[in-house]
């Protein structure tokens, strides 16, 4: 198991790389399209829609690891006035309920793809891309995000016990 | 089942999944799975969901959004901006509150170059809050004015959450950045009158204190150097657009490559400041765009139960004025406000909102303004506006969350008089967008 997940965070730090370089090609391309564009006639077509479905991979390739390192934003209102044991019970039931969200994300979205693959669709736009190769990027991202979201149960069972065994006199 | 039961189911369930602690973008999606299971016919729903995600976030409008959160997180981190602050420093003489008036010409200036409130309050909070300790400040004059002017960045271009939004409204995010700078630049004037009357009537609160001449040869030279290159920053993100050459897209990403020229420029390029600027750059666009991969079938479920209309005609059928329904939900959201960040409260309000704001015949782009001076209000309402929580790490040692909630509320103030006079001149948000071409 340990091997697993040196194996699945070591993926995880591969993908967000791959975010943080999607990034930066984002801000090149679409800065230097408009210096082609502006200064020498040449617009560059493929910029917008290549463009556009980055941002879909940037969000799907990063947000396992947003989850491990908890930055996806909730609302702590109540948690933080409640025990440390309370709050590992409601920490295993929304992870559980995060394993279901991305469980049905990672199948529906393998449909989709397949489904797309299978139709040969594309894009409406002069580029036509197939839309199987853009919209890919959300079953495999719930995919880790499913993993992660076992993961955090686990933590947060192991954090109950832990709590539960201190209350006991 | 009638569509107000099916409202308040939707409401009750992300209410309790945000109470038990769901990471807020996952409690959408869980709703968008139950709502579009049951209205949208069972499995064909889910394949529907799983479109409705692509195209939540892969749209042009949005693409400004993670370009407007790497400019300010270079400027931050490259060390540029305390050069500035000294600079204005320099220029600004003996006045009442000298350095929170320092706190409202910087976080103003910064907020040109930063779309993220917190960045704005870390770095002014960082640089100025040691001095101030020095001079003698009390806190209502030191943490107070950081507070309010580094939630400007929310209410100045480059703003992540004015493009988010227009992108959630479906309207122009150009027009939608040039309707909120009159009223960025109002409430920077608010602060400072607050600032200065406040002074002149109680000095023990920012004692006054001999500063040192600088040559005007000097201050022209740091300012030409530190000052003047950010304004060419300023004209890629701001004039480019105003005059029509790029869109704002365009614009963030020539703002954004002209902020990693500067670094290179003076010097603070390295490794460590880029993989940090990209690195938190990730982390708050992968947060804000993960909870937008359930805009669009969240407001689908929405319309589709009957509940966008049902509301809609329901605000047609109170007699009351128009403006007191504007006011009301105002209320509501400075209400949500306390509790949520304003991403969310923009998630859930919106595709209610905005069919309503039309039914009653209002401005977009003046009903956006209004709303985004609402949220940068709830990035500073306790008890858990986000920006509180930056401040404390950057206050100095033994202040209370109480200490901060009493600084921020005057500047809180301030904000809701801005608020009401947008609402009362229109023009002051429209005027901008009207003269764009």
């Amino acid at each position: 198991m340990k091997r697993f997940f040196a194996l699945f965070d070591k993926t995880m730090g591969i993908m967000t790389f791959s975010a943080g370089a999607i990034l930066v090609f984002i801000m090149l391309s679409v800065g230097l399209e408009v210096i082609a564009r502006t200064f020498f006639d040449r617009p560059q077509m493929w910029v917008t829609e290549i463009t556009e479905c980055m941002l879909l991979y940037i969000t799907f390739l990063a947000s396992a690891w947003l989850l491990r390192e908890e930055g996806h934003v909730k609302v702590d209102i109540i948690l933080s006035r409640l025990s440390a044991r309370t709050n590992a019970f409601l920490g295993i039931i929304s992870s559980i309920l995060g394993v279901f969200v991305s469980v049905v994300l990672t199948i529906y979205g393998f449909q989709v793809v397949w489904y797309s693959f299978q139709k040969h669709l594309y894009t409406p736009t002069a580029m036509e891309i197939p839309i199987a190769a853009i919209i890919i990027i959300i079953p495999i991202g719930s995919l880790m995000l499913s993993l992660q979201f076992m993961r955090r149960t686990g933590k947060f069972i192991g954090g109950f016990i832990i709590e539960k065994r201190k209350s006991r006199p | 089942m009638e569509w107000w039961m099916i409202l308040a189911l939707i409401f009750v369930g992300l209410m309790f999944l945000f109470i038990i602690g769901m990471p807020v973008a996952f409690s959408f999606l869980l709703i968008n799975i139950i709502g579009v299971y049951l209205l949208w016919g069972g499995e064909a729903g889910l394949t529907q969901l799983i479109r409705s995600v692509y195209r939540s976030v892969s749209t042009f409008s949005l693409l400004p959004v993670p370009l407007f959160i790497l400019m300010g997180e270079i400027m931050f981190r490259s060390g540029i901006a305390p050069k500035m602050m000294d600079t204005l420093d320099k220029w600004l003489g003996r006045i009442p509150g000298r350095l929170s008036m320092l706190a409202i010409g910087g976080g103003t200036l910064f907020s040109t170059l930063s779309g993220s409130a917190m960045a704005g309050c870390a770095m002014l909070g960082s640089v100025l809050v040691p001095e101030m300790e020095k001079r003698g400040y009390k806190k209502q004059m030191s943490i107070g004015p950081i507070l309010g002017s580094g939630g400007l960045a929310i209410m100045i271009p480059p703003s992540a959450l004015g493009v988010l939004l227009a992108s959630l409204s479906r309207i122009s995010v150009g027009g939608m950045l040039m309707a909120i700078i009159l009223p960025g630049i109002i409430m920077a004037l608010l602060y400072a009158a607050y600032i200065v009357i406040r002074c002149l009537l109680q000095p023990d609160l920012a004692p006054s204190y001999d500063v040192a001449q600088t040559p005007l040869k000097e201050k022209i030279i740091l300012t030409c150097r530190y000052v003047l290159p950010l304004g060419g920053i300023v004209f890629l993100v701001i004039g480019l657009m105003f005059v029509g050459v790029a869109t704002p897209t365009e614009s963030a990403a020539l703002g954004a490559l002209g902020c990693f020229l500067l670094v290179f420029i003076y010097r603070g390029f390295d490794w460590k400041t880029v993989s940090d600027s990209i690195s938190h750059t990730l982390r708050i666009t992968v947060m804000m765009f993960m909870i937008m991969t359930g805009a669009m079938a969240f407001s689908q479920i929405l319309a589709f139960s009957g509940a966008s209309s049902g509301l809609v005609k329901m605000a047609g059928s109170v007699s009351a004025n128009p403006m007191v329904i504007l006011v009301f939900m105002q209320i509501i959201l400075l209400f949500m406000g306390i509790f949520m960040e304003p991403l969310t409260i923009l998630m859930v309000t919106l595709p209610i909102y905005m069919p309503i704001m039309k039914a009653l015949g209002f401005d977009p782009l003046w009903f956006g303004t209004i709303m985004l001076i609402n949220m940068e209000m709830a990035t500073t309402t306790p008890p858990f506006g986000l920006v509180l929580f930056v401040m404390k790490g950057v206050a100095p040692a033994g202040t209370t969350m109480g200490d901060i909630y009493k600084a921020g509320f005057p500047f809180l103030v301030c904000d809701a008089i801005a608020m009401g006079l947008i609402m009362v001149f229109p023009s002051l948000a429209l005027y901008l967008p009207g003269l764009m071409q």
